[in-house]
């Protein structure tokens, strides 16, 4: 009887601590939710807090207020009308189908894809994920590129092309099996990554000085020329895009690059330690939305 | 196995030292005074350049450079010294088909040098504020 008490005890004990890594996180992404939750619930009339500087007429006609935590896998077509339409109107024939094609294409015909990755949805969903072996963030595109150099085959580009197709592919099947973002923080190490990555998210960086969450987080929904900044929760779930800036598919890390250039910095490599927990925490902050991508973005 | 033994410790203590090394250059930049040690006028061009040398190798190793219009602090630094070298007064940089950027060999050096440090400087700065952006954190609204 002792022996069962203290097996049971050691099996509470070790899923507490389990647990107990997500936890910061967990918390972390609810007070995001409700943080952008209250900033939409009715942009006209809290103006002043939110948007001191919109005129109110545009705040009362060109946003969608009462936006709840699932209207963020759109990202900023959550919340203004105008885009959101001009976004529908884009996916009835969206560009990226190609490139679907393209990815299923090269998954098909490689050996060491179909190795790496026997499930293609569950190849999406799998990613980012902290390798206890390694102790490190493996996102998507690092697991595509090891997968290739692991079979003697050269890797592909991290930002576009064909790693790009092949990302949109799992993707694509993902969304179609209605899979979730689930990122898991299993370990002590884990977590440490979790809040490297969280503390890079909220610094202050570049020439400008500016941080992620200066846009994503404090700037929510206000808008830099035409078009409106999306919130952090989401983001993750609708990559691959599209992008008409770049008139083509390009990978989560080509994005984020382009921030930090736009933040005044030189974009660390879509494959070092800051861009792989930066990910994993940005991940993390869209853990239960679905897959959306690939999808199509100004 | 004396010769790996070896290997190992020399490259352990020469790990330790960098580490050291930058801890050092660390404390030091915080110390600085941005505006007075890439003054041109005050310290003269080739101190200011040392300035932006001694700070950039760090600020690269750490992921932290500048880039301001796809130019970054190394860059500036290597044009220049190589100004200096061939004694003209003006840098240019020409990036893909962006407009061609011309400045003067004082401006680029001082630019180096506020990116250099400024990059430095905004790790303990971060350190103390990154909190009161976080929801749920120390971020009020």
């Amino acid at each position: 009887m002792k022996k069962v008490l203290a097996c049971a005890a050691i099996l509470v004990g070790s899923f507490s601590l389990a647990a107990n890594y997500n936890a910061q996180a967990e918390k972390d992404r609810l007070a995001l939710i409700k943080y952008y939750e209250k900033v939409f619930a009715d942009p006209a009339g809290k103006s002043s807090v939110y948007f001191p500087y919109t005129p109110e007429k545009e705040l009362k006609e060109n946003y969608i207020k009462g936006i709840k935590w699932k209207d963020f896998v759109l990202g900023s077509y959550a919340y203004a009308k105008g885009p959101k339409e001009q976004y529908l109107e884009m996916i009835d024939f969206p560009p990226y189908l190609d490139n679907i094609d393209h990815g299923e294409e090269l998954y098909n015909s490689n050996k060491a894809l179909k190795e790496c990755f026997p499930d293609p949805a569950k190849a999406r969903a799998k990613y980012p994920m902290f390798d206890q072996k390694k102790k490190e963030v493996v996102t998507l595109t690092v697991a595509i590129n090891d997968c290739l150099k692991s079979h003697g085959q050269k890797p592909w580009n991290m930002k576009k092309g064909d790693l790009a197709d092949v990302e949109a592919y799992f993707a694509a099947q993902a969304k179609e099996n209605g899979l979730k973002v689930n990122v898991q923080i299993p370990s002590k190490e884990a977590e440490d990554a979790y809040m490297r990555g969280r503390k890079y998210y909220y610094s202050q960086r570049g020439y400008l000085k500016l941080s992620c969450a200066n846009c994503h987080v404090q700037g929510v929904g206000k808008r830099t020329r035409r078009d409106y900044l999306s919130p952090a929760v989401g983001q993750v779930a609708h990559f691959p895009v599209y992008r008409l800036a770049w008139q083509e598919l390009g990978t989560l890390e080509r994005r984020i690059s382009g921030c930090l250039v736009n933040m005044g910095q030189k974009p660390v490599a879509p494959d070092s330690k800051q861009m792989r927990e930066l990910i994993y925490f940005l991940s993390y902050m869209s853990n239960g939305l679905p897959y959306q991508g690939p999808d199509v973005r100004k | 196995m004396k010769q790996k033994l070896l290997a190992l410790l020399l490259a352990f203590s020469t790990m330790a030292m960098y580490s050291f090394a930058s801890e050092d250059l660390m404390k030091e930049v915080n110390k600085i005074d941005v505006k007075d040690a890439c003054n041109v006028q005050k310290r003269g061009i080739e101190k200011v350049l040392e300035t932006a040398q001694k700070y950039n190798p760090l600020g690269v190793k750490m992921g932290l450079e500048f880039m301001r219009h796809k130019v970054t602090t190394s860059e500036y630094i290597d044009a220049v010294k190589k100004a200096l070298k061939e004694h003209k007064k003006e840098v240019s940089f020409q990036k893909g088909e962006d407009q061609k950027q011309v400045f003067s060999v004082e401006f680029a050096a001082e630019r180096a040098c506020k990116f250099a440090v400024r990059a430095l400087q905004q790790v303990k700065e971060a350190e103390e504020s990154y909190r009161y952006a976080i929801p749920g954190d120390k971020f009020t609204y």
